[in-house]
């Protein structure tokens, strides 16, 4: 295999790549809610800078592809919105990092 | 090209924005205060060391219940809440562990220092390095554990402290070997990062009006 082969077969790889982590701002919310057990919606919109409506849009996307788990619950009487991540989007997300990574090892 | 996440600076990053408002380090600061204040009721009162402690428990739970009240009231309508992974867990219940561990060593070195050394023996230098000891090692065991790097300072800050103040009670500047200069300059530059900490994340961090800040917008 010559190294354009190579080449066009990881570029190839990425159509294989999942568009719905790979879109920034729900890379970025996958990549927080990775790295913690839950956070609330607050915390979400202070570390990426997505506003209420964008963040929502893409928690919907994520939540539709069974990626991301959005539960309310009572802190000190107040109601908070908690995100995590399921066990589907963890492995996702795995698969995503391995992928990326694959990918850019291989170019030049 | 190097655009691989790195989670461990990331969850680094999401951990010190939930816990960098300073009230770690006022808290710690204000439990030294209480080492400044003890050695003085010794003197004051005629109490022993037992009673002179336990006359301070109050205040300690005083000290937790404000810093709680501050994160819950303040800090968390600002930067929201986190529920911490099992790795920073596990390093957090490490560090419980290393302070339990310390204290009853510390707490066994006293009351056989007492007993060997006596605290009014001028050769006792073993206390104020052992001390010195336990706070760098405490506190560094902090840092890492923490992610935080400025409590490996506060410690190395203790460790120059404790043995200048007893080279000044040997030179009868200070008394209660050091202790009441000791702490409280310590305890007063540790409060005051907190206090700039805690200014410097309320700017950084304005209150958000409750319908912008929670709730999921659903299409």
């Amino acid at each position: 295999m010559t190294s354009s082969d190579r080449k066009k077969g990881s570029l190839q790889s990425m159509g294989e790549i999942d568009r719905v982590i790979h879109e920034p701002a729900r890379l970025m919310i996958m990549a927080y809610l990775y790295v913690v057990e839950s956070a609330d919606f607050l915390f979400i919109i202070r570390q990426t800078g997505l506003t209420k409506g964008n963040l929502s849009s893409h928690l919907s996307k994520l939540e539709a592809a069974g990626y991301v788990n959005i539960h309310k619950e009572f802190v000190n009487k107040i109601p908070r919105t908690f995100l995590s991540l399921s066990k589907k989007g963890r492995d996702a997300f795995d698969e995503y990092q391995r992928q990326m990574k694959q990918f850019l090892e291989k170019l030049p | 090209m190097k655009n691989s996440i790195n989670l461990t600076e990331l969850e680094k990053k999401a951990f010190k924005s939930f816990h960098e408002d300073g009230l770690w380090d006022i808290m710690i600061g204000l439990t030294l205060e209480i080492f400044m204040v003890i050695p003085l009721l010794l003197t004051e009162t005629g109490l022993g060391d037992f009673w002179s402690s336990l006359v301070m428990l109050p205040l300690y739970v005083a000290i937790f219940w404000i810093i709680k009240t501050i994160r819950r009231k303040i800090v968390s309508p600002r930067v929201g809440l986190i529920r911490i992974g099992p790795i920073r867990r596990s390093k957090i219940q490490i560090l419980h562990i290393i302070m339990i561990v310390l204290l009853v060593l510390g707490v066994i070195f006293a009351i056989t220092a007492l007993d060997l050394f006596g605290m009014m023996d001028k050769q006792a230098w073993f206390f104020p390095v052992f001390l010195s000891s336990l706070f760098l090692f405490l506190f560094a065991a902090a840092a890492f554990l923490l992610s935080c790097p400025r409590f490996l300072m506060y410690g190395i800050m203790m460790a120059f402290f404790i043995p200048a103040g007893e080279i000044m009670f040997r030179k009868s500047i200070l008394m209660h070997h050091g202790f009441p200069a000791v702490f409280s300059t310590a305890a007063l530059i540790i409060i005051l990062t907190g206090m700039i900490k805690l200014v410097l994340f309320l700017k950084r961090y304005p209150k958000m009006a409750t319908e912008d800040s929670d709730d999921i917008v659903r299409s």
